[in-house]
């Protein structure tokens, strides 16, 4: 007998854009058969801040700064599983588009020498996380147990993983549910 | 006398003396996961995607001739396995960021990912460095997506006869040039009208102020995968794709 | 003892007895002594290296996969590596071995994959963890920011911070 214990997930947008995560509500009504069967912790869902154990744990979004590393270590203590959700968890995606510039000349450009800036200062703030020098996916830092590629993947994509998984099957996307853009 | 056959796992295939086992396989609508092939230019075999084992032998089926008797394993785990890996290999060497690319939804890159199941790039990416060229007032060439099947230099050296592209450089470095002093497309005879100019099977050689034409849906691997349009693949000429 | 170059067969000292011949050990006449005291990873990491050197970069296992044996060995050389590392050079070494176009790349793998079967704790020692670690120094990367913002706070570093899954408390 398998257990029927309430499964435990958790979310969380790193350097994403959240829009998988609207993409995640576009399973409309059948979050109300989710939440039959799972608990969120952590997730913009709940508000809650800091991640429990959990079973599963899905990310969006690649790791562009220090604060994305330490919450994508906070889900891999916490989650037996977990997800890369989306483009840019799963190859860096869009925010990786600036791998081939040089931060500390974007910084200077951005903050200091940019065309009408006039005593411009760079954040320094000890609140802000400082940017890492490239934008890395997610299973670049961590282990990662799976994959749902897409920009964003569909809400029939997340619920079609989201099923398998939780009924105990391999997830598989195929044709048309496995898309990268 | 008989016509001479194969097994393609299992399925006789017939094939005429000389044929490879690529060409035989594409008339009798068996699909070989390939990139660097094209039926309308000389076989290379260096995308390794078509690998399969014939008679125990891993071999690259578009330039392996077939032979009667011979027994060819294709779609199989393991093999598929390996084309997996070669993908993924293809995905982290380049920048290949599919939501912003024009070829997107008719790339065959992406499309065979999408048939082996390809959910991640799996290897850390090497994030190259690979300028674009916009210099040609109606090309551009995006060389982040470049997969090295040098279609488009056989194209060009052997049906435009201009020899506008090759390849440079060993190893990881190795990359597409442009075939001129400056290295800039506009500073060649390249044109529209090239061969050239529409063999790219990723995203490299594009027209330009055509991007995004086919909306999302009604693409080419957006209605049948490439695993089931083995009769479009076969019939690709000069004709069909300009 | 490497007989034959690089990309030959290596003997550990237990099978001294083996015969040179085409049915046991082939070789073209050359042979490479590496006394014990050798570090026998480092010498697989060279010759990595050598096989990335030498790569045409015609084929894709051959051309993609020889960097991407060099970064796992260089990852390893940091301290950075992990049995995903181990893993990862298996899987190589199985695709290159055959979908590679010619000899360089089938063999491209051989003093890795020998030496990780007859020297195993001289890559074992280096590991970090049992599970995965970045292949870069995280605090290194954020040293751009910390110039850029002048910033020294603790907050703009990852000290004391042990890396990766299964270390923490």
């Amino acid at each position: 007998m398998l257990d029927k214990r309430k499964i435990r997930l958790a979310t969380t947008s790193l350097a994403g854009c959240f829009g998988c995560h609207m993409s995640f509500l576009d399973i409309d009504e059948r979050l109300l058969e989710l939440i039959e069967r799972v608990d969120f912790d952590r997730s913009p869902l709940t508000d809650i801040k800091h991640c429990g154990p959990c079973d599963i744990g899905l990310i969006e979004g690649g790791v562009c700064n220090a604060e994305n590393v330490h919450v994508l270590r906070e889900f891999r203590r916490n989650c037996k599983v977990l997800i890369a959700l989306g483009a840019c968890a799963v190859n860096g995606g869009l925010p990786a588009q600036r791998n081939h510039l040089d931060l500390g000349q974007c910084l200077q450009e951005v903050y200091l020498t940019g065309e009408g800036l006039v005593n411009g200062q760079i954040p320094n703030d000890p609140e802000l996380p400082l940017p890492l020098d490239k934008v890395h996916p997610i299973d670049e830092i961590v282990r990662i147990d799976y994959f749902i590629p897409g920009c964003p993947p569909s809400g029939d994509a997340i619920w079609k993983f989201l099923t398998d998984l939780l009924d105990g099957r391999t997830p598989r996307l195929g044709h048309p549910l496995l898309r990268f853009d | 006398m008989k016509q001479p056959t194969f097994l393609l796992d299992g399925m006789p295939v017939p094939f005429e003396e000389g044929q490879t086992i690529m060409d035989a396989a594409m008339a009798a609508d068996a699909f070989i996961p390939h990139l660097c092939h094209h039926p309308e230019f000389k076989p290379q075999g260096s995308c390794k995607l078509c690998t399969v084992k014939a008679n125990g032998r891993h071999v690259s089926s578009c330039t392996m001739q077939a032979r009667d008797g011979m027994e060819v394993e294709n779609n199989t785990p393991d093999l598929n396995d390996k084309r997996r890996t070669l993908l993924q290999m293809l995905f982290v060497e380049g920048n290949h960021f599919c939501p912003s690319c024009e070829k997107s939804g008719n790339c065959m890159l992406q499309a065979l990912a999408y048939e082996l199941e390809m959910l991640s790039p799996h290897f850390d990416q090497f994030y190259p460095d690979r300028p674009v060229d916009a210099s040609h007032p109606d090309v551009l060439l995006d060389f982040n997506r470049c997969i090295l099947c040098e279609l488009c230099v056989r194209a060009s050296r052997d049906v435009d006869g201009k020899s506008v592209f090759a390849l440079s450089g060993r190893g990881i470095g190795k990359h597409l040039i442009v075939n001129a002093e400056s290295g800039r497309l506009a500073d060649t005879d390249f044109s529209l009208l090239d061969r050239a100019a529409h063999v790219c099977p990723v995203g490299v050689i594009l027209e330009k102020r055509k991007g995004f034409a086919v909306p999302i849906g009604q693409r080419l691997y957006d209605e049948k995968p490439i695993g089931q349009q083995m009769e479009r693949l076969a019939a690709r000429t000069a004709k069909v794709e300009v | 003892m490497q007989v034959s170059g690089a990309s030959g067969v290596c003997l550990a000292m237990h099978e001294f007895s083996r015969r040179i011949a085409f049915e046991d050990v082939p070789t073209a006449g050359a042979f490479m002594v590496f006394g014990a005291h050798r570090d026998m990873f480092e010498v697989a990491r060279n010759f990595a290296h050598f096989f990335a050197h030498e790569s045409c970069g015609f084929c894709t296992p051959c051309r993609v996969g020889t960097s991407l044996v060099v970064r796992c060995m260089d990852k390893i050389a940091k301290g950075l590596g992990s049995q995903h590392e181990i893993r990862e050079i298996f899987r190589i070494h199985r695709l290159l071995n055959v979908a590679s176009h010619c000899g360089l790349g089938q063999a491209a793998c051989n003093p890795v994959f020998d030496t990780l079967n007859k020297f195993r704790p001289a890559y074992e020692r280096r590991l970090r963890s049992l599970d995965f670690e970045p292949a870069f120094d995280l605090d290194g990367a954020l040293a751009s920011a910390r110039q850029m913002t002048g910033r020294d706070d603790p907050g703009a570093h990852f000290v004391g911070e042990s890396q990766g899954f299964g270390v923490h408390p």
